[in-house]
This record gives C-alpha cells, sequence and structure tokens, in this order.
C-alpha cells in the first residue's frame, strides 16, 4: 500500500523529470490516481503555448532599437502627475519652487526609509525594488541626503533613494526571505564591502542590527541586537559577512505581530535597509474593493475610489477637492499653485486600534478633485471581517468622512 | 530546453551588456510567455505583458545583481509584478468569466482536424484553470510556464517547499478532472 504522500513524492519527482525533457516510464506502484494525474501532465505539456516566431522576432526587433538608442523608461503610471508638475516647473521660477517643495516633502518622507512608502512609484516595485530583489545597500558614514538635494529635483524623479554612489564601506543585506511564518526564525545575512581604494576600520564589529516595524509616527523598536566589540579590517575590495537570526520575539521576549519589518543599522532613520514580512497565521486577505462610495462633509466630498487589499500591503485610492477646486482654472503667473491639502486618515481592521496613514504616497489632479493614494506595507489576515477607512480632517476642513469595507 | 534555461547561471551575467541581455531574452521569452499565456486567458495579452516585462528588464538590467537573486527570479519577479499591475488596469477582471471562456469565440471550424483538436483542448485547459484560485494559478503556471523547481516556486510566493508541492499535486488533479468532464477530454 503505498501512502499518499509517497504518490506526491513520486508524482513531483516525475513531473521535474518530464519538464525536464526526460523520457518517463511510470512505476507499476503508481496509483491510478497518481497515473493520470501525470498522465495529464503530459498533456498540460504538450499543449504548452509557444510564442509565435513573428512575436519573437517583433519584440527582438523592438528591444535591439531601445539598446541602440539607449533610451531608459519612465513610470508611465504617473504621466498625468508629471504632467502637471512640469508644465508649473517651466513656467516661473516660484512655481518651480513650489513643485519641486512638494516633491522634495514627498521624497523626505520616503527617505526617511520609514514605509517604503514611494517603492511602489516604479510600478514594479514593492519591497526596495522588485520582489525578489534585495533593497539597495547603505553606505557607512556617507549615506545620501535626499532632503537637501544639491540640485533642484526634476518633478519627474520622484525616488525615496537616488542610487548612493559607494564612498566607504557598503552594507548590503545578500540573504534574507521576503516573507516568514509565524514562529520561523528570520535568517539573515549582511554584507560589508570595503568599495575604496584604502584600508578601512570598521569599529565595533558586527554593526547594531535593530528590527523595527516601520509606522507613519515613528518606527518602532521591536528587537535589538547591540553592535559587537570586535574590531575589522577591511582591505580594499575585501568583504566580510555576517549572519543575523531573529526568532521573531521581541526584546521583551513577546512573540512580534504580523506585520512588515525592516533592519535598521546603528541608530541613524537612514540606514534602514531590507524588508521582509511575518504572515498571519491565518493566512493573508487579498482582494480589490471599487467601492466608489462617497461622502460630504462640510461641503467637502470625499470619494473612495478603490481598495486593495494585497499579501504585500494595502492601498487606499481617494479622490477629494477643496470647495472652489478648478482643474481647467486659468494659470496666474505671478502667484505660486496652491499646495493641495493633504487629508490626515487612518484605517482599523474590525475593532482594532486605528492606524494612522500619514502622507499619501502620491497627490494626482483630476478633473474632479486631487486623488491621494496611501500605500501600506502591511498585509491584512484573512481573519478580518472588515476595514475601516477615516478621514479626520482635510486642510482645513474638518470630518470625519468614514468609510467601511467589509472584506468577503 | 530546461537544462539550457539554467546553464546561463546569473553569474555569467554582465549587467549591462547588450549582447548578453539579447541571449537572456531568447533564453527566457518562452517561459515568460508561457506563464501569462497560463495567467491570461488570450494570447494577444499574453504577449502585450511579455513585452512589458522584457521592457522593463531592459531598462533595469544595470541594476540587476547576480548575488542577490537569479536571472530567472529576478525576472519573475518583475512579470509577477506586470500581472498585478494588469489586473489593477483591468479592473480586477482576473479570469474570464467560464462562460465566455468555454464560449470558444474565434475558434473556426475550417482549420485543419488536429490544429482545430490542440487548439479546443487548450480552451478547454483555460477553462479548467479559470476554476483555481489566484494561489493555485500561480503555482501551476510557475512551474508549467516558468519551469521552475519547488524550491523557486517557494521562493518566489512565499510558501514553503512541500506546500508548493501539495497544492501542485492537488491542482494537476484538480485540472484533470475537470479536464474530464469535457465530451472530449
Amino acid at each position: 500500500m503505498v501512502s499518499q504522500s509517497n504518490m506526491e513524492k513520486h508524482f513531483l519527482d516525475n513531473l521535474d523529470r518530464l519538464l525536464a525533457g526526460e523520457d518517463v516510464k511510470l512505476s507499476p506502484a503508481l496509483t491510478d490516481d497518481c497515473r493520470t494525474a501525470l498522465d495529464f501532465a503530459r498533456t498540460m505539456l504538450r499543449l504548452r503555448p509557444e510564442p509565435t516566431p513573428d512575436f519573437r522576432e517583433r519584440l527582438r526587433a523592438k528591444l535591439l532599437c531601445r539598446l541602440n538608442e539607449g533610451e531608459t523608461a519612465s513610470p508611465s503610471a504617473r504621466r498625468s502627475f508629471r504632467e502637471w508638475w512640469l508644465s508649473l516647473w517651466r513656467e516661473n521660477p516660484a512655481w518651480r519652487t513650489a513643485a519641486v517643495m512638494l516633491v522634495v516633502a514627498l521624497v523626505a518622507v520616503g527617505a526617511m526609509g520609514r514605509l517604503g512608502v514611494f517603492d511602489w512609484l516604479e510600478p514594479s516595485s514593492r519591497l526596495g525594488g522588485e520582489p525578489g530583489e534585495k533593497p539597495a545597500p547603505v553606505t557607512l558614514e556617507t549615506p545620501p541626503s535626499p532632503t537637501s538635494p544639491a540640485t533642484p529635483v526634476p518633478p519627474q524623479e520622484v525616488h525615496p533613494t537616488p542610487p548612493a554612489r559607494p564612498t566607504r564601506v557598503i552594507v548590503t543585506e545578500l540573504t534574507g526571505q521576503d516573507s516568514y511564518l509565524p514562529g520561523e526564525v528570520v535568517t539573515v545575512e549582511f554584507s560589508l564591502y570595503n568599495a575604496t581604494d584604502e584600508p578601512q576600520t570598521v569599529d565595533s564589529f558586527p554593526l547594531e542590527v535593530t528590527i523595527i516595524r516601520p509606522d507613519r509616527g515613528e518606527d518602532e523598536t521591536v528587537r535589538n541586537f547591540p553592535a559587537g566589540e570586535a574590531t575589522k579590517q577591511l582591505v580594499p575590495e575585501e568583504e566580510v559577512s555576517y549572519g543575523l537570526t531573529w526568532d521573531q520575539r521581541d526584546d521583551a521576549g513577546n512573540a512580534a505581530p504580523y506585520g512588515y519589518y525592516r533592519f535598521r543599522l546603528g541608530t541613524s532613520p537612514q540606514q534602514i535597509i531590507g524588508g521582509f514580512y511575518i504572515l498571519p497565521p491565518e493566512g493573508v486577505f487579498e482582494g480589490t474593493f471599487q467601492p466608489m462610495a462617497s461622502q460630504v462633509v462640510g461641503g467637502v466630498t470625499a470619494t473612495l475610489e478603490q481598495v486593495d487589499v494585497a499579501p504585500d500591503g494595502l492601498e487606499f485610492h481617494i479622490v477629494m477637492a477643496p470647495p472652489g477646486y478648478d482643474a481647467d482654472a486659468p494659470i496666474n503667473p505671478d502667484s505660486p499653485p496652491e499646495m493641495p491639502p493633504l487629508p490626515e486618515a487612518g484605517y482599523r481592521l474590525d475593532d482594532g486600534a486605528v492606524q494612522a496613514l500619514g502622507q499619501p504616497s502620491i497627490i494626482a489632479p483630476r478633473p474632479e478633485g486631487f486623488q491621494y493614494i496611501w500605500r501600506v506595507p502591511d498585509p491584512v489576515s484573512a481573519s478580518v471581517r472588515e476595514l475601516s477607512l477615516t478621514i479626520s480632517d482635510y486642510g482645513d476642513w474638518e470630518g470625519p468622512w468614514e468609510f467601511q469595507i467589509p472584506l468577503e | 530546453m530546461r537544462e539550457t534555461a539554467r546553464s546561463l547561471r546569473p553569474g555569467e551575467v554582465k549587467a549591462g551588456g547588450a549582447l548578453e541581455f539579447v541571449a537572456l531574452y531568447e533564453q527566457y521569452l518562452p517561459r515568460i510567455f508561457r506563464y501569462f499565456s497560463y495567467r491570461v486567458n488570450d494570447s494577444g495579452q499574453a504577449e502585450d505583458l511579455t513585452s512589458v516585462v522584457f521592457e522593463k528588464a531592459l531598462t533595469r538590467f544595470g541594476s540587476f545583481r547576480a548575488e542577490r537573486s537569479s536571472f530567472a527570479t529576478w525576472l519573475f519577479a518583475i512579470a509577477r509584478n506586470t500581472l498585478t499591475d494588469h489586473y489593477r488596469a483591468i479592473g480586477k477582471k482576473r479570469w474570464l468569466p467560464l462562460e465566455k471562456v468555454t464560449g470558444m469565440a474565434g475558434m473556426k471550424r475550417n482549420q485543419p482536424e488536429e490544429k482545430f483538436a490542440g487548439k479546443q483542448c487548450r480552451q478547454q485547459l483555460k477553462a479548467c484553470l479559470a476554476t483555481l484560485s489566484s494561489q493555485e494559478r500561480d503555482i501551476v503556471s510557475l512551474k508549467f510556464g516558468g519551469e521552475f523547481t519547488n524550491r523557486e516556486i517557494a521562493g518566489l510566493t512565499g510558501l514553503s517547499e512541500s506546500n508548493v508541492g501539495t497544492i501542485l499535486y492537488r491542482v494537476v488533479r484538480k485540472l484533470r478532472d475537470c479536464f474530464g468532464e469535457w465530451p472530449n477530454g
């Protein structure tokens, strides 16, 4: 009698061999269930679609053309916002200053590294780059300073951490998973690399590492691993790595809740690196809602257009317009544009505590008002039944505007 | 083909090299296209998404770090995110309704019998794929389309390797049963 788990193992082994193009002879010991499953896997492989030669050629030609041009893509998803600010940028120095102020303010929020809220501006990046791709390394002693750029930041270049030129010792998170099950040991390897032409000394090796929960207000320290007392000498281009394991317990010994975590090196908020999720034990809720629900309070309408609940976080899309908002109003060349009011918003899962949303990740002008998008890097447990969003204030206008989204 | 796809290891990639990128394109195009073919119900959409992935990969090729992840993992991470964006753009209609898929729109009876049968089988398979959950479909697409090992799929999805295997075994049997319900299945 062959057990179900043995059948599963036989199936998976044979499936891998089929995928590798091997001629698989099925053992007579296999159950009919397993044998027919493998037969069907063969059928699936036989039916696998192939790109047509025409498509293959067209795409190759297109890519070669772009290679020749040295073209770099820009995120098309943000075109309207870009064009709007670019129009301000071009018209008048005062507007340019105003535009830069908002952009820099947004950059500063991202550069704090607390949330990685801008990571998604590149449509395919959420966790400090592509999922699976680790965030950019940080450098010791000479971190980038995006809040005070030496030259004005063009509006389309909204990005929290422009790649820093390696100036000294680079710290990189080498390994580590994107997500961990509750209680699973988090294992990470850090690397220190001397990118200079001179020998370098790293005091207090290994470096102090703090596991934090990035918050919209202040980062929450979960577990601190103090710096070591060793001194490490690195010759030019030498790299040393060291590991860190975390049992998912905080400094008080309690199990850390599910959510998004990052590593802070030392005490500087700019030395935040990596990012991973602890998944909820009940599993992750996933879904998208487009309630298009509107509420009017004090003459201001708030419309909740969309809520995305994804394994890697939440996204809220709201449209609000201050009274008198007119997207088509002629631009006055003598006065800087008014900044969009910033909503103060928070969300709640079931009867839990309200989580502040902080600065929106993006503000985009639309004919009916400003669109605000917040992104929160926390997953939602599959056991959650209701998500509430509250906007308490909108600039000088008091709310609240409240929305309930049943998670079904 | 699988061996060929793995023969070019990430360490051999010189980031930013045009020739390298073209070679990788040739190597990975079928896997990316098949992955999308399993995830969407229209070959035109699969082509469009494949194009987007390689264009994004080209733009970001200089940022690819072989020591951090394999090129396949990096590329498929782009592919999966591109798919998420696609779903967002089309208003979350992840799958066509079953009745629409099974309507066999666009099929012409004057095609050669063998070709017709193959196309019909693919339509049936798509109809069965449409009954899977998003996670099940993702895993079966990564396996049959992306040709990943279960360990690699586990790395991409955040599931454990054994969980991936269990899901795969269950899903293939589910698809087999669904497929068998069709007159010529």
